[in-house]
């Protein structure tokens, strides 16, 4: 046995793959799998987009009657005529959103206004990790309410079930089911300084002596992660063209939208994926029609339009639900911008979302008197309420298990999907 | 030497304690009746009571005897002018408090400053042209940027201390009880006073008594920030808003990274029960110590007014009512009492009565209190042994622990010394059951290797992407302490790929003197490599197994075999346990 494997080694670097892995070489894989059927078929797919900075909510999609609002922000209020794009006769969106505009009067774009938590702080961080743990006010809640909604789904669950395009592991998918975060699909793996081919060496290596080893734990999470990259890597990445002449942006955001694409299209089990975006907290020259915050809003905007294009005849499976950990205060500061505040929107695409609708609350007249702690938007949705609606009706998660996905609450759905 | 050997290793030595108590600590360290030679016991020891033996180190203590060594641990304080050296790089640990603040100042607050100078004026300035006059004014102000305080020296230090500093046991004992008594630099108030809190409220009490560690924790601005200890105030007659515990909503009124004072901050009072609760269920009695609701909201009432000398003109106002003698505000160093917002009435806390009237020192009484009860005993007795022993303690090791607590009353090193003279610590040694946090990984890489550590950023960024971002973990639980909560796809993938990359010279700031970037081609064959990373890495151990992996993985003909021999080692099963 030594011998022959000594010798194979000699000869073809590869063939070592197929005997300690009893597998395919790669090449071979990847050619067998344009042809063969791939194990986990289609699933039904939330993609959950954080916006990190607290997006003002107010500026995105902006009540532009309210004489209230104008007054509070003499250099930022957006009305008609600055620009806005009128959407229901009392809400108009920034002009920088205006690639997901058409999504919206197709009726597949829903827009939540006054979202936000019911625990007040104005600490970015903190309101974040309550977003994502999805317990507001408690913060040793070990696990996220996306790890915890992926737990409920059923038991053919992919080792790709769950991934994060993102650099670290978000705290929504902290908990006991596999999750994965990767920055870039094409190098998701082990990764030697000294090129692919030896990358794929070492990773059968390590997945032999991880296999091997004395240690229960080590052998179990050994095997899922190997998994993992075994399913990431089945396809070519680097060949990957948008479907219906998608033309993605040039930002970050749009390159791991991209990824999100090829892996649902790739149909490698994908149920939960998660990206974010930051650069939101706008406290300096926040800008009108052009300035941070539009240049933020087209980023984000743009990126979402290609990618839902890119989805073809896969946008069935797909819901797209945006976040951001709170709004910005309704008066300007003195820097030309906004501080932290309250309230702010989100969005809900699909084609089960009740869309072509802005939905919630906001104040008739923002006058002090109106405002939470006399400065903010209120909060007149709890984030969970939308949360649950958008992931449970989805991904098909009955509404006997909400407090399973959001511990200690009690609210109801805030209906936003068709069915 | 061979006479005490035969004896059964009985060292006796005297070591003194922080207080200034002289006691022994009698060392009978039974790793022979665990069937472990000198050699391995010494290794066992440099796994769990060092960040990991650096090269020629297994020899070195097997030498000077292992009681010996943990005698001279357990005593701290060991002279060490080569990490003195390594940390004047960091001119944050030498400074005091409010020093710290004047020179690492965040851009929001520099803007503010120039603004109200009148040398910025941001709504007609340019972003370039903001940016290049902001630079200017740190340069000529001696300012540094905020996040260098946490990102490049409360950070680097640790790094630092651990792969470098000889007080091995110190800082090991230091990550534990920072976890215990975790802050987070993602707490806004905290974030500037965590560097002062690790040096001042943790490093100093970890061989010392817990009951002084306990009190400068809580009475340390980073802890009153973080679990809100600063917003809970009795109310003045007629002005109740009370505010219960964080999750009731509304107890946060703290801006954010770079909020300006809200225009009108509304006022609230009452009480916050958020340190009181994570107090004795946390840091002392434990979930199920036998307290209530009720104690919960008696020990809050006790601590309102335990508060935080503030920065700035607020700090300058203070201190100058103090001076006309304000009698109603108490200052020592950082910590700030303030009687009119503590509740003076009556309370009754775990069963014990606190007359009306009292002030500040009920807050100490209370923390005796805590500190003396069986539960804390326990609590810490548990914790410990999880940390040092096994996931999975057996209840005979925490009874002997909580034993040693009790008698000593908290003394730290006594418990440590109880807990290296059983068995089961010694039993460990064979099944090596821990798995290594990440922080542990990497310190213990750095120094098998021989690591020159000169930046510390790309190895932080490593250390996030395996899941422990240092000095950044917000539940004040801590990290769990077991081994399913380190070990994930994710995780897994990435302490691989650290191994492979720091071997081959692929993290930049790190030079590693047993394997060096420039080196002849081929210096080594892949056996010769298994056996000199072997012993680097996993001195007196099996690597057979690993071994033949190794050599079915690495082609005869790879270049730089030491690289990837060593990159394996590191990223091996057994390298990720201790």
């Amino acid at each position: 046995m030594g011998w022959t494997r000594r010798a194979l080694i000699k000869g073809s670097g590869l063939a070592l793959l197929s005997l300690s892995l009893g597998g395919t070489p790669p090449f071979l894989r990847r050619a067998a799998a344009a042809a063969e059927p791939l194990p986990h078929g289609r699933r039904k797919v939330l993609v959950a987009l954080f916006q990190r900075g607290a997006m003002d909510g107010l500026m995105a999609v902006t009540p532009v009657h309210d004489p209230a609002l104008a007054a509070a922000r003499p250099n930022l209020f957006m009305g008609l005529r600055q620009g806005q794009t009128d959407l229901d006769g009392r809400f108009a969106m920034h002009p920088a959103f205006a690639p997901l505009l058409p999504l919206y009067r197709e009726g597949r774009l829903a827009v939540v206004h006054g979202v936000g938590s019911v625990h007040k702080t104005r600490s970015h961080f903190d309101a974040q990790d309550y977003m994502e743990m999805g317990t507001p006010g408690v913060k040793s809640t070990p696990s996220g309410w996306l790890n915890r909604a992926a737990g409920l789904l059923g038991p053919r669950a992919s080792s790709a079930r769950m991934v994060a395009l993102t650099d670290k592991l978000p705290r929504s998918f902290y908990g006991d089911r596999p999750a994965i975060a990767v920055d870039d699909l094409q190098s998701f793996g082990i990764r030697v300084p000294d090129g692919p081919e030896a990358s794929e060496r070492f990773r059968a290596g390590f997945a032999s002596m991880y296999a091997g080893s004395a240690k229960r734990l080590a052998r179990r999470v050994g095997k899922e992660s190997f998994e993992a990259v075994e399913v990431l890597r089945k396809t070519d990445w680097s060949g990957y063209r948008p479907g219906d002449g998608a033309v993605y942006p040039d930002s970050a955001l749009a390159r791991r939208l991209r990824q999100v694409a090829m892996l649902i299209k790739a149909e490698v089990g994908l149920e939960v994926a998660f990206t974010d975006a930051g650069g939101w907290d706008t406290h300096v020259r926040q800008g009108t029609a052009a300035g941070s915050f539009a240049d933020r809003a087209a980023e984000l905007s743009g990126a979402l339009a290609a990618f839902w294009t890119d989805l073809g005849p896969y946008q069935d499976d797909v819901t797209v639900l945006t976040m951001t950990e709170f709004g910005r205060t309704v008066e300007q500061n003195g820097s030309l911008g906004t501080d932290h505040g309250r309230g702010s929107c989100l969005f809900v695409l699909g084609n089960e979302v009740d869309g072509g609708r802005v939905h919630g609350t906001v104040p008739e007249r923002l006058v002090k008197d109106a405002l939470e702690d006399g400065r903010d938007l209120p909060v007149t949705t709890d984030f969970r309420s939308v949360f649950a609606e958008v992931a449970g009706k989805h991904l098909g998660i009955p509404r006997s298990h909400d407090g399973l996905v959001f511990p200690g609450w009690e609210g109801q759905r805030r209906r936003l999907m068709k069915t | 030497m061979v006479m005490t050997w035969r004896l059964g290793l009985a060292v006796s030595l005297f070591a003194v304690l922080a207080g200034g108590s002289a006691h022994a600590v009698e060392l009978n360290l039974p790793y022979r009746e665990e069937g472990l030679s000198r050699q391995q016991a010494a290794a066992h020891l440099l796994e769990r009571f060092a960040f990991g033996p650096r090269p020629g180190e297994v020899e070195r203590v097997a030498g000077l005897g292992p009681a010996k060594w943990l005698a001279r641990q357990l005593t701290g304080g060991l002279p060490d002018p080569g990490l003195d050296e390594r940390l004047k790089v960091f001119p944050a640990l030498s400074m005091t408090q409010a020093e710290i603040h004047e020179v690492y100042v965040s851009n929001g607050r520099l803007r503010r400053r120039m603004q109200s100078e009148g040398v910025l004026d941001p709504a007609g300035t340019s972003r370039a042209e903001m940016r290049r006059k902001m630079a200017q004014y740190r340069e000529e102000h001696g300012l540094q940027p905020y996040h260098r305080l946490f990102n490049r020296e409360l950070r680097g230090q640790k790094l630092v201390r651990a792969v470098h500093g000889e007080d091995q046991l110190a800082e090991v004992l230091t990550s534990f009880w920072f976890n215990h008594f975790n802050v987070t630099t993602r707490n806004r108030g905290a974030r500037s006073r965590v560097l002062t809190y690790e040096r001042e409220a943790i490093r100093p009490h970890v061989l010392g008594k817990f009951r002084t560690m306990l009190g400068a924790t809580a009475k340390h601005p980073a802890m009153l920030y973080y679990l809100d200890n600063v917003r809970s105030r009795m109310a003045p007659p007629g002005r109740n808003r009370p505010v219960r515990g964080a999750a009731g909503g509304g107890t946060g009124l703290a801006g954010g990274m770079m909020a300006a004072a809200p225009a009108e901050r509304p006022r609230k009072f009452g009480l916050n029960e958020n340190y009181a609760r994570e107090l004795m269920e946390l840091h002392t009695l434990g979930v199920d110590g036998g307290y209530t609701q009720r104690d919960v909201t008696e020990v809050a009432r006790v601590l309102t007014g335990w508060g935080v000398m503030p920065y700035g003109e607020r700090r300058t106002k203070i201190e100058q009512r103090i001076a006309r003698g304000n009698r109603n505000l108490v200052q020592q160093g950082e910590f700030l009492f303030r009687k009119r917002w503590h509740d003076t009435g009556a309370k009754e806390v775990l069963g014990v009565t606190f007359p009306s009237g009292g002030g500040a020192a009920e807050g100490e009484r209370v923390l005796d209190l805590l500190a003396e009860h069986p539960s804390t005993a326990r609590f810490i007795a548990t914790k410990l042994a999880r940390r040092f022993v096994s996931d999975h303690p057996p209840e005979a090791l925490v009874a002997r622990l909580a034993g040693t607590f009790a008698r000593t009353g908290g003394d730290l090193a006594a418990v440590m010394a109880t807990l290296a003279q059983s068995r089961a610590f010694w039993a460990e040694a064979r099944t090596r059951g821990k798995i290594k946090s990440p922080f542990e990984l990497v310190a213990s890489s750095l120094r098998a290797l021989d690591a020159d550590v000169r930046r510390s950023r790309p190895v932080m960024q490593w250390l996030e992407r395996m899941g422990q971002p240092l000095y950044g973990y917000t539940p004040p639980t801590g990290h769990p302490d077991y081994a399913a909560s380190w070990m994930n796809s994710g995780a897994l993938i990435a302490r691989i790929n650290f191994g492979v990359h720091l071997a081959g010279g692929r993290i930049r700031g790190i030079s590693l003197k047993r394997l060096p970037k420039r080196r002849r081609r081929d210096v080594m064959t892949t056996d010769k490599a298994l056996a000199v990373y072997g012993a680097l890495l996993l001195p007196a151990r099996d690597t057979r197994e690993i071994a033949s992996e190794v050599r079915k993985t690495i082609p005869r003909d790879a270049e730089r075999k030491d690289m990837k021999v060593a990159g394996m080692l590191l990223a091996s099963p057994e390298f990720q346990y201790r």
